[in-house]
């Protein structure tokens, strides 16, 4: 292989030299006090920011994807490269040597939950459609999952599809959507059969999200910023080509974006949280508040040190497994409580640093800036699966333990009593 | 900067399943020292430690960990490190570890000897002893006779060590101190690896008796695993043990560099250190007032790894320094690069 891998890095090494910057210092180096000390998570930049940046990533996405490096790994059929999984690790650690805009919007769910899942259950339509679509940036998914009835238990959504010839007809409501506003397709769960048991009466669609009667609107977010929507669906109709997997059996196209979306949560490395409460970052902090001959405060940034190593190196080998091809597995699990848990108490452990300057905004360098983390916390902690969903997940299918015992999984999911039905079988 | 990539290199799954079961075989058969150590070096464990070490380190310390065995394994480990830095030895050799309570701190040359055995000095001729001489590492060769009325059982918090404590042993007069370079270094990272396995080993082994006996003990007309107040517990300590696992895994993939991989040794063992304290007071309290008595296993879970912590520096210890050396401007090592 290496006179081919050797080709490949050449050829990535040019394609890199010629459309991007290279970084004088690695990302991670700390200056403290100078340049940019915001802290996002989420982002909560300007509408006409937000679209730039958004412009920006399907840009270097087009590029990379038209000189071969946007779907490294992906079946020629659908406009992938066809190389091996390694190929997609040496790529990216020769552009993280560049400066190149931020792709997360199209990659965590679109390219990291929805594309594996059109893959794995879409019919050849919307394989030949949306793929090749997606990964030149040109088309941004979303996930149409969460309802406000159905959150941690996602099997119980309520929004319908109705068969109508060769469409199906879509009413209902999602919410908790990130990225709506931006994208162009949606992943949507309906219930197909509410005369069987929950898991068994639900279908998955592609949705086009400029289709008459899909309405995104914005939820504002403690932390500032408005990447969350609720999305209406009134009517919408869907070509039956666009189903994934069987009918009544979207619970099992929805597992395999689940566990992708674990997986992606958990792996996320880079970005300025995560940077934020490395350890050099948070060595900074307590070096500039003075609390040197803090005992405890060092003790304390010791072991964010090392659940941050243990974090960093379990992505890494989960990574190094998915690009080998296995399947993620609950093992993500894992991943998605260590991660949320680091930049939980790493965002705590400088807020009790900074104390009431992280409260009131005095213009001090890397105080304040703390506030837009520390209320975006609870959602890592949300988002992705609750961490209590986790904790069941890991219980059950690691340890071994016992179900809950439930009647949920049995009855006519018509017959379940649900949040906002004023009582026990209530007729949908 | 050279990473070796030494973890899972040699050994397939299958062969690795072999052995590890093989091990508890072993472990389950012989429970004294000498006996671990014939039988050890009967199944060939040398060849397999020179083949992969990481791999055979981290079978042998989570299977010595899970049985909750006592023997001198870790010396062996140790001494794979120092014996570069040493003269010939005259015969079998054992370590004196620094003593828990001295935090870290070697033992001044010259000064009265401190530190811990892991067994009986029976059939050890040499016992090389780590110390400081002008603010340098230091070895000392010390005659096993030496220590003849200077040891006493650890007892404490678990007697079932077999651990001895040398608490003012013999002053190493007429013993010329061998200049350690890195060796001690090297071989405290190395027995920190081990040690973070075998705590990892022990969490394991005391996960699966809650787990089975949360699943097998039924109150309010179920079983206790199927409430979330139980279960959720388990699967805490579940992450907790896996952190810990990665760190050693994170910690092996540096072992190549000149220090030994020190740095990332440390926190493997602060990591695992913290872990049994967390992963033992939840499997604790979910065996109830079972966990109290000495007819459940657990406690023995509890006083073993707690004993381990202790052993080349404590969790609460060893964050201690990290946090230190971060504050002071020691570079954190990245541990990992592609």
């Amino acid at each position: 292989m290496s006179d081919e891998m050797d080709a490949f890095v050449a050829e990535a090494r040019e394609f890199l030299e010629a459309n991007a910057t290279r970084r004088d210092v690695p990302s991670t180096e700390v200056e403290w006090g100078r340049g940019e000390d915001r802290i996002t998570y989420f982002g909560d930049d300007p509408p006409e920011v937000d679209a730039r940046k958004v412009a920006a990533a399907r840009e270097w996405q087009r590029r990379r994807y038209d000189a071969g490096f946007g779907w490294i790994t992906g079946p020629p059929q659908y406009g992938g490269r066809g190389l091996p999984n390694v190929a997609d690790l040496v790529y990216d650690a020769l552009e993280a040597e560049y400066d190149v805009p931020d792709t997360s919007v199209l990659s965590l769910i679109g390219l990291g939950m929805i594309g594996p899942t059109i893959l794995a259950h879409g019919q050849e339509p919307v394989k030949d459609r949306y793929l090749p679509a997606m990964y030149r940036g040109e088309v941004i998914a979303c996930q149409l999952f969460s309802e406000p009835a159905a959150g941690s238990d996602l099997a119980s959504l309520e929004t319908t599809a109705v068969r109508d010839g060769d469409e199906w007809v879509i009413t209902g409501q999602k919410v908790w959507t990130s990225i709506a506003h931006h994208a162009q397709i949606g992943m949507a769960l309906c219930r197909t059969a509410p005369d069987k048991p929950k898991h068994k009466g639900i279908t998955a669609f592609i949705v086009d999200m400029s289709a008459p009667g899909v309405d995104v609107r914005p939820l504002r977010q403690m932390s500032g910023g408005a990447e969350f929507n609720e999305v209406f669906l009134d009517e919408v109709r869907v070509p039956d080509d666009h189903r994934l997997g069987e009918v009544d059996g979207g619970w099992r196209v929805a597992l395999t974006t689940l566990m992708n979306e674990r997986a992606s949560v958990g792996g996320e490395g880079a970005g300025p949280a995560a940077r934020a409460v490395s350890p050099p970052f948070l060595t900074a902090v307590l070096k500039a508040h003075g609390r040197l001959g803090d005992a405890a405060a060092r003790r304390r940034l010791a072991e964010l040190a090392a659940d941050q190593i243990a974090t960093e190196y379990l992505n890494l080998q989960a990574v190094r497994r998915l690009r080998a091809g296995a399947q993620p597995g609950p093992e993500a699990s894992v991943s998605k409580l260590m991660y949320a848990q680091n930049l939980t108490r790493g965002a705590h452990f400088a807020a009790e640093i900074a104390g009431p300057r992280l409260i009131a905004d005095t213009g001090e360098w890397g105080t304040f800036s703390w506030n837009e983390l520390l209320l975006s916390t609870p959602a890592l902690r949300i988002l992705g699966g609750t961490e209590e969903i986790m904790k069941n997940i890991l219980a059950e299918r690691v340890l071994g333990l016992p179900k809950e015992p439930g009647i949920d999984s049995t009855t006519p999911f018509r017959e379940l009593r649900r949040s906002g039905q004023g009582r026990a079988g209530g007729k949908a | 900067m050279t990473t070796a990539l030494t973890t899972g290199s040699g050994l397939d799954a299958e062969t690795r399943e072999l052995l590890a079961g093989s091990l508890r075989e072993l472990l389950a058969a012989h429970t004294d020292a000498a006996s671990i150590a014939a039988a050890l070096a009967e199944l060939g464990w040398d060849e397999v430690w020179a083949g992969d070490p990481a791999t055979a380190t981290t079978l042998l310390f989570t299977e010595h960990g899970r049985a909750l065995a006592t023997s001198r394994v870790l010396d062996d480990v140790l001494l794979a490190e120092l014996a570069p830095a040493l003269p010939a030895p005259t015969g079998p050799r054992a370590v004196l570890y620094p003593h828990p309570a001295d935090k870290g701190d070697l033992v001044a040359c010259g000064a009265p000897l401190r530190g811990l055995l892991l067994g009986r000095l029976d059939g050890v001729a040499e016992v090389v002893v780590p110390a400081v001489d002008a603010d340098s590492a230091v070895l000392l060769v010390v005659p096993a006779a030496k220590f003849a009325d200077a040891t006493a059982p650890t007892g404490g918090f678990d007697p079932q060590s077999g651990w001895l404590a040398v608490a003012r042993g013999p002053v190493p007069d007429g013993i010329s101190p061998v200049r350690a370079a890195d060796a001690w270094t090297r071989a405290q990272a190395a027995g920190r690896r081990a040690l973070a396995t075998e705590i990892a080993g022990v969490c394991e082994a005391a996960l699966a008796l809650a787990t089975a006996h949360t699943a097998a003990r039924w109150q309010y007309g179920r079983p206790i695993a199927s409430f979330q107040a139980v279960r959720h517990r388990l699967a805490e300590a579940h992450v907790a043990v896996v952190a810990a696992r990665t760190t050693v895994e994170a910690a092996w993939a540096m072992a190549g560099e000149p220090d030994g991989g020190a740095w990332a040794a440390r926190i493997a063992k602060l990591r695992a250190g913290r872990a049994q304290a967390d992963v033992l007071r939840h499997t604790v309290q979910v065996l109830g007032a079972m966990s109290l008595t000495l007819e459940s296993e657990m406690h023995r879970f509890v006083t073993r790894a707690a004993a381990l912590d202790a052993l080349l520096g404590d969790h609460l210890s060893l964050a201690e320094a990290t946090g230190t050396e971060l504050l002071t401007g020691t570079e954190p090592h990245p541990v990992v690069e592609i």
